[in-house]
């Protein structure tokens, strides 16, 4: 399961830890392409996390416009916070085709009861969405468009490399420019334009679906990317 | 859906668009030109190095339907104001 293989890479989980998380995982359903795999003002009595494919928590304005506030990649929990909650204030859709696995509120109210190492494992989730969280304000607000795009890149390629998922430097970024604009708060032409600049530049190619990082160092120096926020660490926790 | 071309000149510095993107309309691409020329205007403009964008838009042929400007204008009062007398 991706979301045990990403709780290890903060923590080392006993074989007891283990199989108890794989006994918690009630169900598993696909969710289509452009689906919501939570609504706004649900009340989930379950929380979901990702086993193949992304999604993006995003929130729609009255004029129709559309701000994604996170993305996620296996591993991750969608809505872990729900547990606490109780009611959504936003969406999470389905970016592509996903596989998703659920774990009940009971389950992790045992689990935090009884197995606080776990708990404390699974509240690393939630303060790494927080730290995502920040970055992407200070993103916003304070970096240029190609600052920005360049940070989304880095941070992407790290947290997918936490999960297997990036092969020779290159993963799948299934996000079209639009869906992109709409994370980063920018208009699709921009996005284009700097995805071809970064591309002139020799940082990034791309081979089909695939993204290739072309030039790691210079890519973070532009975006003054400094992986810690994400935590990865196998450390006593 | 037809392609449009969205060149950005920013000074003397042209960048063409070569890839395009497709827009059901005119209407559409001169919207997203807009936000575009806003958007680089508040990356670019405040730091001086040039105080004008243009985004021309190109359709499928490359002939340009429709150019946005954006620039910005900054005077500063030459000589300064003298201090007003306490």
């Amino acid at each position: 399961m991706p979301f045990i293989h990403k709780l290890e890479q903060y923590d080392r989980l006993s074989d007891t830890e283990r199989q108890l998380l794989e006994g918690a995982i009630v169900r598993q359903r696909a969710v289509p392409k452009g689906e919501d795999m939570i609504r706004e003002g649900d009340c989930p009595a379950e929380s979901t996390f990702l086993i193949k494919g992304f999604a993006a928590r995003y929130s729609l304005l009255r004029n129709g416009k559309r701000q994604i506030t996170a993305l996620h990649v296996p591993g991750d929990f969608v809505d872990l916070h729900s547990f606490l909650v109780k009611k959504t204030d936003h969406a999470v859709m389905a970016i592509t085709p996903c596989t998703v696995g659920t774990i009940a509120h009971e389950t992790l109210r045992g689990i935090s009861e009884n197995h606080p190492h776990l708990a404390r494992l699974l509240a690393v989730n939630i303060v790494v969405d927080g730290a995502i969280h920040r970055q992407w304000i200070v993103a916003m607000g304070r970096r240029s468009a190609r600052e920005h795009m360049a940070h989304l890149l880095c941070e992407l390629f790290v947290r997918l490399r936490a999960v297997g998922l990036v092969t020779d430097d290159s993963f799948d970024l299934p996000l079209t420019q639009a869906e992109l604009g709409d994370s980063l708060g920018l208009s699709t032409v921009h996005v284009n334009r700097v995805l071809q600049d970064l591309r002139k530049e020799g940082l990034i190619t791309w081979r089909g679906e695939a993204l290739a990082i072309e030039d790691w160092p210079r890519l973070q120096e532009i975006a003054e990317f400094d992986p810690t926020f994400l935590s990865l660490e196998v450390e006593p926790r | 859906m037809p392609r449009f071309y969205f060149d950005v000149r920013e000074g003397a510095r042209l960048t063409p668009d070569e890839d395009g993107l497709e827009f059901d309309s005119l209407d559409a691409a001169e919207h997203e030109a807009a936000c575009t020329a806003a958007e680089i205007g508040r990356d670019r403009l405040p730091t001086g190095g040039s105080r004008e964008i243009t985004v021309e838009v190109k359709n499928e042929h490359r002939q340009r339907v429709l150019t946005i400007t954006v620039s910005m204008q900054v005077d500063r009062v030459e000589p300064p104001p003298q201090s007003p007398r306490a």
